[in-house]
């Protein structure tokens, strides 16, 4: 069972922490984030009844840890990716180009960010991420579709 | 809709650090210490039972007692009043007596709700659970004998009538009274 649990928990490990990166834009902060993430599904798994997928379980939890980590302690939004030696180590491999949009994605609000992180980043079907939110899958999509457009704004600047 | 996106896909692969690991081990410690606390958290209900919940009160020790002694003979007159021994414990320091006081069925008392008051020389305390039954706990007699006064159903106040009662004589081992 815990074997399980831990592979289970490996499949997931870098989406999570890409998550909380790409919002926090801190690897210290995402890693932190991260681990509490698994150890509240650790407490969870008793309780997960396979409504939904591991996935989206998972990524459930880690939006609450990342909810009420920036109301506890306020942590700051990623800014000017340039000042971030932490940032510029996690994409060690990466080209200009990802650099510029990791860089234009962080300049977004919270909002804009979540929802091309949860879509465009990990992939998630749009309804997926409207259920997690609590909205409908229409107003999910206008938040998507602006997120985008606001994206492509910054990345062209 | 237009959805011309751009692809972010890349920004996903990421070197994670291993944080499974770590996870799983704060989970068990995080288990071990709220078995702790809650192994805590019982043993201090516990004590606080067992100072608070434990028979403190006259009769519960008196009862309790170890080597209480039932005595089936020790009945004593006093005016219009029986009164009898029904029990002697040794409380450690002190002696537990269970004595109860009912008035004479022959002198037009009945067995109505009404006992006589009774008095205990160097009492410490004592309980009454109603009318007849009295605890009483004393300082041990020097010379094993117990006086005890009684007030009321034929013994006018406030000289009332006093008894004694010979705990040697009873037969009630030393080592219970004194």
């Amino acid at each position: 069972m815990a074997i399980d649990l831990e592979d289970i928990f490996r499949a997931h490990q870098r989406d999570v922490f890409a998550y909380f990166l790409r919002l926090l834009g801190n690897r210290q902060d995402a890693e932190e984030l991260a681990q509490e993430t698994f150890v509240r599904a650790c407490s969870a798994s008793l309780r997960f009844r396979g409504d939904s997928s591991v996935r989206t379980w998972l990524f459930g939890i880690a939006r609450r840890v990342f909810l009420e980590t920036i109301r506890a302690r306020g942590v700051e939004r990623p800014g000017d990716l340039e000042d971030r030696p932490d940032e510029a180590e996690g994409d060690a491999d990466g080209s200009d180009e990802r650099i510029d949009l990791a860089r234009a994605l962080a300049s977004l609000g919270d909002a804009d960010r979540e929802a091309l992180v949860m879509v465009d980043v990990l992939d998630f079907e749009p309804i997926e991420v409207a259920g997690m939110l609590g909205i409908s899958p229409e107003t999910f999509r206008v938040r998507l579709h602006r997120a985008r457009t606001r994206l492509r704004e910054a990345y062209g600047r | 809709m237009s959805d011309d996106r751009l692809d972010l896909r890349s920004l996903g692969e990421v070197d994670s650090p291993e944080v499974v690991g770590a996870a799983l081990s704060q989970f068990r410690r995080r288990l071990w210490t709220r078995s702790l606390w809650i192994v805590a958290a019982l043993a201090a209900v516990g004590l606080v039972w067992a100072q608070v919940g434990r028979p403190d009160d006259l009769r519960e020790r008196i009862e309790r007692a170890e080597g209480t002694l039932t005595l089936t003979n020790a009945v004593y007159e006093a005016g219009a009043s029986r009164i009898g021994l029904d029990r002697v414990a040794d409380l450690g320091d002190t002696v537990g007596l269970h004595l109860v006081a009912l008035p004479e069925p022959r002198a037009g008392y009945g067995s109505g709700p009404r006992g006589p008051e009774v008095q205990v020389e160097a009492v410490i305390q004592s309980e009454r659970l109603d009318a007849f039954d009295h605890w009483y706990e004393i300082q041990p007699p020097d010379d094993g004998i117990v006086g005890v006064r009684v007030i009321g159903l034929g013994c006018p106040a406030p000289k009332g009538c006093r008894i004694e009662i010979d705990l040697r004589a009873l037969g009630v081992p030393a080592t219970t009274w004194r």
